[in-house]
């Protein structure tokens, strides 16, 4: 299918906070609820549309294992956004976000949009991180914050494409050079004059999270 | 229609386990599971059906979620439950390997990998140190990459890296997978790689499957990043690891399109696992493009592999590739005799090092370029043949050739190697042979404005009059203001201390001062006074001066200049490179407006270096030199004069000089704008056949470089001096 922009993502944080679960669900609207740890890198794709322009997000799905770190770490560059997740029944997760954000800044470009994500909202039983605290961390560090789950699906799709709307708004900006693929952006072949009437929302899913 | 019948039995064993046995323990169940795969076996010897029409992978899903409630049940970690003492105990692994190696029915093989592999993953005790346990997972890890594209491809690569997630972990693991040659004494021909992990990594690299090759180098990168030596020299000496990494590289390289636009290789961005080879909707296309990427994807993945391999290994596949890509390859396409030939293979070695960031591998690349001798060029020493042929293309006739060579030493000079700035411009300069021997104290007191201009003339600036008084209570405030007031004054100094860090703050304008009045204000297109550019080129000075000390921080440079034995001449010889940097910049007014601007932009980087030593004798005019010395200075002043004469033999020179000026500086505010407008669009501008056009935008580029040099002083020694 034909898009305007692509916009590589990519998903980090610790091991079990749901990345792969958060990705499955905006891709394919399905929840799994056992826990296969992902294998150095995953990747899926879905069109959104903001501002009636049909957007293609191709979406890295990383290992949060210790041991993948130094792998993972290459695919940091060249990504416009990143959705920097943690699992709110576990405050080490919280806690280790400093040392994703210190990894994701050194390693990607300065203008990456990060997206913090609190995720698991529907344990509120088994809470252990605020959404207070997570609001603070996400201001000190000038994230942009939200609360999701990937089992009922709560603010997924919000979190995805709230990212990318403020890529988008980067882009009118002049902020991103969109010429330089580095920064993780593509112009798309002329896209569809059929798909300017789409407005802003993810109602475009596709079948299976498979990109390229 | 599959999901049907998978739900048909998953029914029908659970009523089964139900019906017959409402209060079966956890570990009857396991072993009913068990028993029914391995009755499937006895009873089912026809293969015609496919294992999805089979009850077997529903049994194993059964069998491993029994033994994730075990663990979890237990909690407690370190201890087994009954049904993996079952597992363990019995073989299990063992068998399960023997009947997914028949892939009978059709997909065992699959069924059984994803059992592995989920086993490995989901149950957290240890469980690879167990011999019956590591022996399975290490037949079947030779089992896998066996065919090519086959069918199991992908849980052979999802299996793989696990086992490779698990070594990572704990890396001692790794010795299970590692046979030493001399148990296998028995067959002493044996030739069979003893790293069978990295063996079978391998062969799905080449998968066609981009996930499966994606994770195959993810794999091999876990393998040569782990700290055993064991690990790290089994890889070097037992397996093909590093010759065919290089091999790829290598071939990948020669299919490298020759006849492409410059500046599409230059553009060109491509990451290891980061690009879409199979983008159908890309504009920017152009023949050979998906080759490019290709090739600079694979050096990328070399050189991310080599910067978090072990260093040994890291080491030995930087040396491979030395040996493959480099001298195998480019060392005749760079030396080539054929002008288009070696201009494409100077483009695409400059692109090389553009990607090209670890240590290990930037090494190679600059050995091979520049040599790995240290030394001083002498007799006996005449230099490296490839660095001395493309200082000598610098000066080719073709000025595209020209161009891409000077490119490359830009590029060279962007690269964290100290071996770069050593070779390229240190070993002639650290004996401070440059000096005037402090006996010989110059008489000379000619004018600078003498026509008969010789080296000497930067000394004579030396010895003009001291007015000291006039200096005492300025600062190195950074109000340029202050500076560019100051530009007509030109006394220098006979105490003048060479160093960077003891100079005194009124020395700092004297030395702007004599750069920002080398060309009379006849001469200039701009009024310095209002000229606000000024502005512009110290900002980027500064900036630019933070990130080149910060590269060189850990060279472990001096802070004053010293003199080194062992690098001292007893004739002084600025070495190759700056010698035809000042041998370009002597000819700027007979050179294209590109040249001109590319060379300026690779002086002005070399100013910037942080070397005392290199400070004073590029940046210092006051410095009393050795006779018969080049130096910067002595250089701009030549040129200088060159300019007077035609200025004095032509009258409409102040016209065609603005016209130019408006021409270059019409949109852009200065020199760097011009660069990069250079780099991206070809600016229509060089010269045309008027040969006066390109004269005055030589000018032109001239006075901008002075303002530029004289930023780059106030900086380096502002900086100085508030260290200090
Ligand atoms: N209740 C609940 N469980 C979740 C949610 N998201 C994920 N999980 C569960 O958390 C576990 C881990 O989820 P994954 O998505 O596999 O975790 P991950 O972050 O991808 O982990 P790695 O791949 O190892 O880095 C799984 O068992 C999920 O079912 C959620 O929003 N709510
Ligand atoms: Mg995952």
């Amino acid at each position: 299918m034909s898009y305007a922009y692509l916009f590589k993502y990519i998903i980090i944080g610790d091991t079990g906070v749901g990345k792969s679960c958060l990705l499955l669900q905006f891709t394919d609207k399905r929840f799994q609820p056992v826990h296969d740890l992902t294998i150095g890198v995953e990747f899926g794709a879905r069109m959104i549309t903001i501002d009636g322009k049909q957007i293609k997000l191709q979406i890295w799905d990383t290992a949060g294992q210790e041991s993948f770190r130094s792998i993972t770490r290459s695919y940091y560059r060249g990504a416009a956004g990143a959705l920097l997740v943690y699992d709110i029944t576990r405050r080490d997760t919280f806690n280790h976000l400093t040392t994703w954000l210190e990894d994701a800044r050194q390693h990607s470009n300065s203008n990456m949009v990060i997206m913090l994500i609190g995720n698991k909202s529907d344990l509120e039983a088994r809470r252990e991180v605020k959404k207070e605290e997570g609001e603070a961390f996400a201001r000190e560090h000038g994230l942009i914050f939200m609360e999701t789950s990937a089992k009922t699906a709560a603010n997924v799709e919000e979190a995805f494409i709230n990212t990318a709307k403020e890529i988008y708004q980067k882009i009118q900006d002049g902020v991103f050079d969109i010429n330089n693929e580095a920064n993780g952006i593509k112009i798309g072949p002329q896209h569809s004059p059929a798909s300017q009437s789409l407005n802003v929302g993810g109602s475009g899913g596709n079948q299976g999270g498979n990109c390229c | 229609m599959k999901k049907a019948m998978f739900h048909k039995f998953t029914n029908f064993i659970q009523q089964a386990v139900e019906t017959f046995a409402p209060n079966i323990s956890p570990q009857e169940e396991f072993v009913y599971h068990w028993k029914s795969v391995t009755s499937y076996f006895v009873d089912n010897k026809d293969g015609c059906v496919r294992i999805e029409e089979t009850a077997l992978p529903e049994h194993l899903d059964s069998m491993l979620r029994i033994l994730q409630e075990e663990e979890s049940e237990l909690g407690e970690a370190g201890t087994t439950g009954m049904c993996m003492e079952y597992l363990l105990q019995h073989r299990l692994l063992e068998t399960l390997y023997t009947l997914g190696r028949t892939d009978h029915p059709p997909g065992m093989k699959q069924c059984v990998l994803r059992f592995f592999t989920k086993l490995l993953s989901r149950i957290s005790h240890p469980l690879l140190p167990h011999i019956n346990v590591y022996r399975a997972v290490q037949r079947l890890v030779k089992a896998c990459g066996e065919t090519k594209a086959g069918p199991a491809e992908k849980e052979e690569i999802e299996f793989l890296c696990t086992v490779c997630a698990k070594i990572k972990t704990d890396p001692y693991l790794v010795n299970f997978f590692i046979e030493s040659p001399s148990k296998s004494a028995k067959t002493p021909h044996r030739t069979v790689p003893a790293f069978s992990l990295l063996d079978a990594l391998l062969a799905l690299s080449t998968s066609q499957d981009a996930r499966v090759s994606l994770k195959a180098c993810e794999g091999m990168m876990l393998c040569a990043s782990l700290p055993e030596q064991s690990a790290a020299l089994a890889l070097i000496s037992q397996t093909k690891f590093c010759h065919s990494i290089a091999q790829t590289l290598t071939e990948l390289y020669r299919k490298l399109p020759m006849q492409v636009n410059l500046d599409d290789i230059e553009m060109i961005e491509a990451k290891w696992g980061f690009n879409d080879i199979n983008d159908r909707h890309d504009e920017k296309a152009f023949p050979g493009k998906r080759q490019v990427i290709s090739f600079l994807s694979w050096l990328d993945y070399c050189d991310q592999l080599i910067a978090v391999a072990n260093p040994d290994v890291g080491e030995a596949l930087s040396r491979e590739i030395h040996q493959q890509l480099l001298t195998g390859c480019f060392s005749s396409h760079l030396l080539q005799a054929s002008e288009s030939g070696s201009l494409m293979a100077t483009v695409y070695i400059t692109r090389c090092l553009r990607t090209v960031c670890s240590p290990a591998l930037l090494k190679e690349f600059s050995y091979f370029l520049l040599g790995s001798d240290r030394g001083l060029e002498s007799k006996d020493n005449p230099g490296h043949l490839i660095n001395k042929r493309l200082l000598e293309r610098c000066n080719h006739l073709s000025d595209e050739l020209c161009l891409v060579t000077l490119k490359l030493y830009d590029t060279l000079l962007q690269k964290e190697d100290e071996h770069i700035f050593h070779c390229l411009l240190l070993r002639t300069l650290l004996g401070r042979s440059y000096l005037q021997l402090p006996s010989l104290p110059s008489q000379d007191t000619v004018s600078d404005s003498t026509q008969d201009e010789n080296l000497e003339d930067k000394k004579n600036a030396s010895k003009e009059e001291d007015k000291p008084d006039d200096l005492v209570g300025q600062t190195t405030s950074s109000d340029n203001a202050e500076i560019i007031a100051n530009n007509e004054d030109r006394d220098s100094s006979q105490d003048h201390s060479r160093n960077i860090a003891n100079n005194l703050p009124s020395e700092v304008h004297k030395v702007v001062n004599s750069f920002l009045t080398l060309l009379p204000d006849e001469i200039k297109s701009t009024i310095q006074t209002v000229d606000c550019s000024y502005d512009m080129y110290l900002r980027d000075a500064s900036k630019q001066f933070a990130i080149q000390e910060r590269v060189c921080k850990s060279w472990g440079w001096p802070k004053q200049p010293i003199s080194e034995l062992s690098f001292s001449m007893e004739k002084f010889h600025q070495g190759p490179f700056l010698q035809m940097l000042f041998d370009k910049l002597l000819h700027m007014l007979d050179q294209s407006y590109s040249v001109n601007l590319l060379l300026t932009s690779l002086i002005s980087k070399v100013a910037l270096v942080p070397h005392p030593n290199l400070h004073e004798y590029l940046l210092d005019p006051f410095l009393p030199v050795a006779e018969g010395t080049h130096t910067l200075y002595s250089v701009l002043i030549k040129v200088t004069n060159e300019i007077k004469h035609h200025q004095k033999t032509d009258s409409t020179f102040p016209q065609k000089l603005i016209l130019a000026r408006k021409q270059l500086f019409g949109l852009v505010p200065n020199i760097h704008s011009l660069r990069l407008a250079k780099c991206q669009t070809e600016v229509p501008c060089d010269g045309g056949g008027f040969e006066d056009q390109s004269r005055m935008e030589a000018i032109i580029v001239l006075e901008e470089f002075c303002k530029e040099l004289s930023a780059i002083t106030f900086v380096k020694h502002h900086a100085a001096v508030t260290k200090s």
